[in-house]
Order: C-alpha cells, then structure tokens, then sequence
C-alpha cells in the first residue's frame, strides 16, 4: 500500500492506512455480518465487519475523525478473518484492519487494556529471547514443581486457568491398526525448516519436538529450526515498523540455510509468513521477495498432506478437529487436517462449526466477557459431537480450549495436531 | 412537546437499558445504510431484547411523535430499513432465538432477528427445512423476510415468505401488542398475515413468528447449463416449463456477471459463456431421475453448448455459493451496484433484457444480470462508482427505465426487494390513483400518528415535510437535519 503520497483523509501521513481500493471493494451487502462472532455475540453494527469497514472508509473520506471510538471497535474484532470467507467482494479485511490498528497505535488512541499487554509483550518480552524463554517457561516449571499440590485450594475460576497449564500430560491413546502406512522414505528427501516461535518453544516445546519428530517420519530432511519470533503478534497489534524487521531476519534466515520448506505448526504464525508481502511497498525489493518466500511457506497439516504419509496406529477416542482461524480463514486449509484426522481414526466427527473459539491471541485476556461468551458455544459444539478428544493446529486454541473444558469439567482432552499425528505414525 | 431532547433518549434508555441505545454521532453513521445505496442518519439506534421492550419503544415513539424504522440485518436493497425521516432505528439484532420446534404439525417460533439460515440450520438435523431461501440468506433475518416478503430463487415452486407464515405476534403503531393469524391454516376472516408480509414495517413491528417448515425433499439435482446468449438461454427456461417439467429453481447468470461469480466461488462457472442457466430438480428420486435427462435435452436442443450436472453436494454447494453471493462479488467488477428488481412475464424475457441492455448504455453505464430466470423476477445489477454523484444519478435514471419496460410488458415494479423508499415513487407505474388511495387509508387506519417507518412503501400523503411539521418542535429533530445536512454533501 503506497499510500503516503496519496490523500489518506484523516489518517496520519507515513503510517500505513486502510487502502482506499481495499475499502472501496465493500459493497456494504452484508453478508458477513452472520459470519463475525463479535456481532453475533453484541448484535452491534459498529462491531460487524461491514461496520468497521465503513468506519475505516469514513475516516479516509474525512466524514468521521479517527477517534477512540473508532478505536475501540477496531480493537473488538478478533481478527479471526471469518468475514473474509463470508465475504463475495474480495474484501481484504485483516489487511484492512491490521492498518487500521497501526493507525489507532500511531495516533496513541489505542484502548487501555491493549496498552500495557501489548507494551509488556511486544516491548518488554518477545523481542528479549532469553526473557521470552523466561517468562513463558514459569507454567511449565511451576507445574513441574511441588507447588502444584497447593492448586486444590484455588477459587474454581483459577483452577481452571491452571488445570490448562502446560504440564505433561498422558499419552494420546492409540491402538495398532491393521492399515498399511507408516514413515516415508524419499529418494531426495526435501529440506526443510522448522518455526520453533517464539512463546511455543518456551511454554509448549513438546509440540516443536512433536512437530519435528512427525516431519521427519514423513520424509523431510529438517536444517536447524528458525527460534526467532515471526511478528505475527505486532502486526495484529498495527506495529508494522517492528514486524518488517522480524519478516527481514526470518526471510534472510531461510535463505541461508538453502532449505526449500518453512513449516509453521501454528495457525497465527503461518498466516503472517504467507502474508509478509502485504508489509512492503511494492516497490521494494523485499516485497517481491517476501512473496517468493510465501509460497514456500506450509502448514505443518499440509507438509504431511503432500508427502503422503499414512498413519498406522488409530486414535481410541471418538474425535473432533477444531478450524483454527488463521488455518481457516486466513490460510484457507480445512481438508488436510481433517484428511490426516480420517487417516488415523476410525470415529471422527465433524464440529458443524467454524466460529473463534475466542482465544485469537492476547484477546482472551483484553476482552475476556466475549472471549468467554464464545469459548461457551464453543465448548457447547464440542459436547454436541460426543468427541472425547479435540485436535486444533494452533496454540492459542488449544491452551483456551483447555482451560474451558477444565472449568466446564469436560471429559475431553485437547491436542494439537503434530502431537496426534506423531503417536499415530 | 417541552421536552428537553434529551430526556426523550433517556426515556428510551430507560425501556431498553443502557448497553441498548446507541446516540453518539459516530455510532449512529452505522445505522444510515442497508444493502443497497440510500442513505439517512437516525437520532438513536435501540436494540431490544424483549418484546416488551419493543412495545415500550413503539409506544414511546408514537406518543411523542417520533419517526420509528424497524431494522433486522440490514441486507435490504430497497431501503426499506433507511431511517429515510431521522428518528428511531429499533433493530431486531438481539431479538434471534428460536422459541420452539413441533416438528409434528411442522412448525417453528421464532424471534425476528433470527438469520434465516440458522432456522433452516436449527431443523436441518431434524429433517426438515425453511423454503423461503433469499440470496442473503446468511445473513438477513425472519423479521426482515416477513417486512419484504422476501422470495428466493425457489419461489418458483414453493412461494415466497407469506406462504410460510401462519401466525404473527406484533407491536400495533401505538404500543399494543397482538397476535394475528394462526396455527392452523385457514382461519376465517381477512388474511391479515398477508397483509403484514410486505408492509415493510408501515404498520406494525412483528415480534414473534410461526413460520411453517417443511420436509427436506427425497432427492435434489443441481446442473449447470451454458449458452451462447440470453435469447437462447430465456428459451430454454420457457421449453423447459413448457414440457411440463417445473424445476424448483432456474437461475441465470449472464456474460458481465459470470466472471466475478467465478473469481469468488470457485465452482467452475464458464466465464467465456454469454449466459449460464442453473437449474434445480427437487422431488422423489424416481421422478428427478425421468425428468434430469429430459432438462438436459431440451437446454440442448435451445442451443447449450454445455450441460453439467453436479456429482455431489460439495459441487452443488459451490454452485449455489456462486448465484447466491453474486450480488456482493459485484464489488470485484465495479466500485459499487444499482440492483434493480422488475417481474415479467417469462416468454418476454428476451425483449426486455435487450431493453435492459440499452437503458444501461444509454446512461453511459455497464450492466450484469443474475436473476430468477424461472418465474421472470429480474436482477438488473447497474456498476456505477458511488464516489461520482452523477454517476449514481445516472445508475438511477437506468433503473427507473428499467422498470418502465417491466411494467410495459405486462409485469410488476418489485418482485421480492421490496418498494422502500426505492421504488415508492415508482408505485404509480402500477396502481391506478384509486387503488394507491386504498392503500393509504388502510395504512392510515393502521398507524394514525403516521410514525412507523415513513414516506416508505407508498408515493404520497406522508413525505418528511409534511410529518416533520409535527417535529420540528423537538429540538434533536434540528440536530438531525444538520446532520442529514451533512451526510447530503458527502453523497
């Protein structure tokens, strides 16, 4: 977006703005509004996409100052991106409201909450590996700890938070299954690289071991994995002078290691890596290159999909798979989880449901009320299935999903994809 | 009529509670549009949860003379929910549950913010379904269906909205509360259900909705036929029902729009066709199965160069994905639509898309058809740039010569969309002086106070100026014609 030149209205100048083509794409039909969980929850035009969206487009045609009202919509949506799927235009929304919010954030109208999280985590923490590593591992290592003992006495509430702690948990039961399958041998074995991330590698490493164990039972020869931070996080929070950086270092990264794969084992990051263009003007030289890297950028269920490695073992317990927006919406993938799923169960059932579960990064804590709201429809599906067992490609899901079941005392167990795939291989 | 502008607000506040009722400037530019391109700014937006709440809001307004427009999803493409006069947007966004299933006498409660797909989503696992199917069916709701009597592309074989609702619970313009109708059909006396389908909100606020629901039909069949043109297309539709066969749906889609609906669905439309027929055979499996291969005989015979039949509902799907969001996937062609929405006769469909065609050039503008080819209810889409005015003037000068020719071929001025304050002016093209009179009286009788969503529906006896006398006292009525005021410049 090469805006700066152009009249952006009540934008400030030099901050990426809302692009008049995005916007002016809206024909304000409608059709989204059924798809967005924020309106469904509130029943609000200013909290439908079409809404913000219009919002956004008054600001630029200098009808409506950029206000913190406007601000406060803006920071309600989820950016789970289900309008983008709903919508028949072409809208490009989270572009759309990504630099709507770096707009908000330039203008220093971003809402209180938002503030001191997003400072705390995109200042303080996540550029500081050794703190991120710190900060994120305090879970796990409570949970290793003798401290544990004392959880029983917490308020219900809290018990819930920390039943969904990071710990190890039993193995995913499986039983041998007469299938043929089983780990694939490649005559060139393809290179690839792994994103360890930033808060998976501290809070949940098992799932990185996981997710490196199952890509080379399906045959990919794996260069050392990139441990950097992707700016998914950033850009969500319209700080997009940050996130160019972390897409420069991560891009050079993959580059130099000659690899010709980055997988990503979570939704959020994934969708940024494949995005990263959007970041650059056109007419500099990284976004053409950031364009080359996205389209060798995959999904961990796609790595698996492509190399046609089959599962020899089935899942025990009847199953259920959790869209994870940014897979979803973002990313479009929905068949190659669900074909990996078929491929090592007997008993899988469909959710019938594609709506947030309400985690969408740090928004479970920013607006916990329609977070909560959501994660009980949410929770609701689930039991409808009948499934004991909830598999979800990204950790954002599953920690909130976790913690839900706990409070609700469901019998369900949630895990993420590379964790399913790898006991069943 | 002393009142301090805003004590009226925080009566309203009072009836429907604070998170209810929006009144910020900022908030209420939201409310100013639906679907389609007319604008008005409302003095306060409430969003009741409770029927009571409705009636206390109904009756608020009709004591102090304020101009009330019911709201459901906002889908509309006639303007029916435009708070055209300012006053009081009520939406039914917060009012969406479903109250009960018999699935014995085959019927549904539901409240009239429900989306009509989520009805059809709530009874689909009992096997049962919502005929009325509006293109936005994602997202428009029950109660706004009923205000527009809302069609769809099966309208051909299974009607419109008031052939699926038999009883009706409603908020009268003074705030009392009735039920009209009945479970059982037939009840004696007018059919007054009949008459609240398609008021548009002029006379009453429904609140509550029996619609009926029927069984999912045994066997469907989707098939997807191209011709060179419409003429050849349009005689397929006529040849096709002349053979005695009636398909439950018969959809086309020409040149202009094929390529947006493709870009958008995916589902392998023939962009380079120069029109596209969708046909839908729904029945017991026998009878889909004779009467599938005489349809693709007969679009063969009319000249399709290919006929394809969807192999299974993941095809069907993207199929139907494609009609039924061609409207929003203008967006990809052009800046912004004019939809316009005229009935003719079927065997006269040649001619007017010809005529069409020429209004639009005429204008200087392009123009793309989708449209329920089956029952003649055209869908005109004019592309025009809603940042030109004269753009737009001339988007509406086309439309208003597209109905003309609709009318002139022994046809009708709205098929499903609605009058709304788009085509009330247009009324006069098809009733005579004495019937509109008719209509007046009825409406006046209804809503004396002359409050429930003015000038809309019929073209004279109740514009803004004349019910705006009775405002002016009030003083946010000043604010709001600045702010109309300043809405007008910006379009």
């Amino acid at each position: 977006m090469s805006d700066e030149t152009i009249d952006v209205g009540n934008y400030l100048e030099g901050v990426a703005a809302p692009s008049a083509e995005g916007l002016n794409t809206c024909t304000h039909c409608g059709l989204c509004l059924n798809a967005c969980p924020t309106y469904r929850v509130l029943g609000r035009e200013m909290d439908s996409p079409r809404g913000r969206v219009f919002m956004m487009r008054q600001v630029r045609e200098e009808q409506m100052p950029l206000s913190e009202l406007i601000a406060d919509h803006l920071y309600i949506c989820l950016d789970c991106r289900a309008c983008e799927t709903a919508c028949p235009s072409g809208v490009p929304y989270g572009e759309l409201v990504e630099a709507g919010r770096a707009q908000v954030e330039a203008a220093g109208l971003t809402p209180r909450r938002w503030r001191f999280l997003r400072w705390l985590l995109n200042r303080v923490i996540l550029p500081r590996p050794w703190l991120t590593r710190a900060v994120f591992a305090l879970p796990r290592l409570y949970a290793a700890s003798p401290l544990r003992a004392l959880a029983r006495l917490l308020p219900r509430r809290l018990r819930a938070w920390e039943a969904a702690l990071p710990r190890p948990r039993a193995p995913i039961a499986v039983r041998e299954a007469s299938r043929s399958g089983g780990a694939v041998q490649r005559a060139a074995a393809p290179r690839a690289m792994a994103l360890t991330g930033c808060v998976m590698e501290a809070m949940l490493p098992h799932l990185n071991r996981a997710t490196e164990s199952v890509l080379r039972k399906a045959g990919y020869d794996l260069v050392p994995a990139y441990s950097g931070c992707c700016g998914a996080l950033n850009v969500h929070a319209g700080e997009r002078e940050a996130a160019k950086g972390m897409a420069r270092a991560l891009i050079e990264a993959f580059s130099r290691s000659g690899a010709e794969y980055f997988v990503s084992n979570s939704a959020g990051c994934g969708a940024q890596l494949k995005e990263y263009a959007q970041l650059f003007e056109e007419d500099d030289p990284w976004h053409e290159r950031a364009k080359q890297f996205a389209s060798q950028v995959l999904d961990l269920s796609q790595a698996l999909a492509m190399s046609g490695v089959a599962a020899t073992r089935v899942l025990d317990a009847p199953v259920t798979y959790q869209d994870a927006c940014h897979l979803a919406h973002a990313q479009r993938i929905r068949a190659e989880p669900r074909s990996l799923l078929k491929g090592c169960s007997d008993d899988f059932r469909e959710l019938g449901d594609d709506q947030c579960c309400g985690s969408a990064g740090i928004y479970n804590l920013t607006h916990p009320e329609i977070a909560s709201e959501l994660l009980r429809q949410k929770l609701e599906r689930i039991e409808a299935t009948g499934a004991h067992l909830v598999v979800t490609g990204n950790p954002g899901c599953l920690l909130h999903l976790r913690r839900g079941a706990a409070e609700r005392g469901m019998n369900v167990d949630v895990r993420h994809i590379a964790e399913v795939m790898d006991a069943t291989l | 009529m002393s009142e301090q502008p805003s004590s009226f607000i925080e009566r309203l506040r009072t009836i429907v509670g604070d998170d209810g009722l929006f009144s910020e400037p900022q908030q209420l530019r939201l409310y100013m549009y639906d679907g389609s391109i007319d604008r008005a700014l409302p003095i306060a937006v409430a969003l009741p949860r409770t029927a009571e709440q409705v009636a206390g809001v109904v009756r608020l307004c009709h004591e102090e003379g304020v101009f009330l427009t019911p709201r459901g999803a906002g889908t509309g493409l006639s303007g029916g929910s435009i708070p055209l006069c300012g006053g009081v947007v009520l939406s039914t966004a917060r009012m969406k549950a479903v109250l009960a299933v018999d699935t014995e006498n085959q019927t549904v409660t539901v409240q009239p913010g429900l989306v009509n797909l989520d009805l059809t989503k709530h009874v689909a696992p009992l096997g049962f379904q919502y005929v009325p199917d509006p293109s936005s069916q994602g997202a428009c709701t029950i109660g706004g269906n009923v205000a527009e009597n809302s069609g769809g592309p099966h309208t051909l074989t299974g009607g419109v909205t008031t052939n699926h609702v038999l009883e009706l619970e409603l908020v009268l313009a003074d705030g009392e509360r009735v039920r009209i109708g009945s479970p059982a059909p037939d009840p004696p006396g007018p059919d007054f259900v009949g008459v609240v389908c398609g008021s548009e909100g002029t006379i009453a606020v429904v609140t509550q909705i029996l619609c009926r629901i029927v069984r999912k039909t045994e066997c469907v069949r989707t098939m997807l036929a191209a011709f060179d043109s419409c003429r050849a297309a349009s005689e397929a539709v006529s040849a096709v029902i002349a053979s005695g066969i009636v398909p439950t749906a018969m959809e086309m889609m020409d040149h202009p729009a094929l390529s947006a609906i493709e870009a958008f669905s995916h589902a392998g439309y023939p962009v380079d066709a120069g029109a596209v027929l969708l046909l839908e055979l729904e029945a017991l499996r026998e009878e889909v199965e004779d009467a599938a291969p005489r349809v693709v005989e007969i679009c063969r015979a009319n000249g399709a160069s290919e006929v394809r039949v969807a192999q299974n509902d993941e095809e069907r799907e993207a199929l139907w994905k494609g009609r039924k969001k061609a409207f929003g996937a203008m967006g990809r062609i052009g800046p912004s639509y004019y939809v316009q929405d005229g009935v003719i006769p079927r065997t006269r469909l040649p001619e007017v898309l010809e005529r069409v065609e020429q209004a639009a050039r005429k204008v200087g503008l392009r123009v793309a058809n989708v449209f329920h080819a089956g029952d003649g209810n055209l869908h005109p889409l004019i592309l025009f740039d809603d940042h030109d005015p004269d753009q737009a003037k001339r988007a509406i000068a086309a439309g208003e010569e597209i109905l003309r020719a609709c009318v002139e071929a022994g046809g009708s001025i709205t098929g499903e969309h609605g009058v709304g304050m788009e085509k009330r002016d247009y009324m006069v093209l098809q009733f005579p002086k004495a019937t509109l009179a008719a209509f007046t009286a009825f409406r006046d009788a209804c809503d004396p106070g002359h409050t429930l969503n003015p000038y809309k529906l019929l073209p004279s006896g109740l514009g803004c100026a004349e019910g705006g006398k009775r405002q002016k006292t009030m003083a946010q009525m000043q604010e709001l014609a600045e702010r109309n005021a300043a809405v007008g410049d910006a379009y």
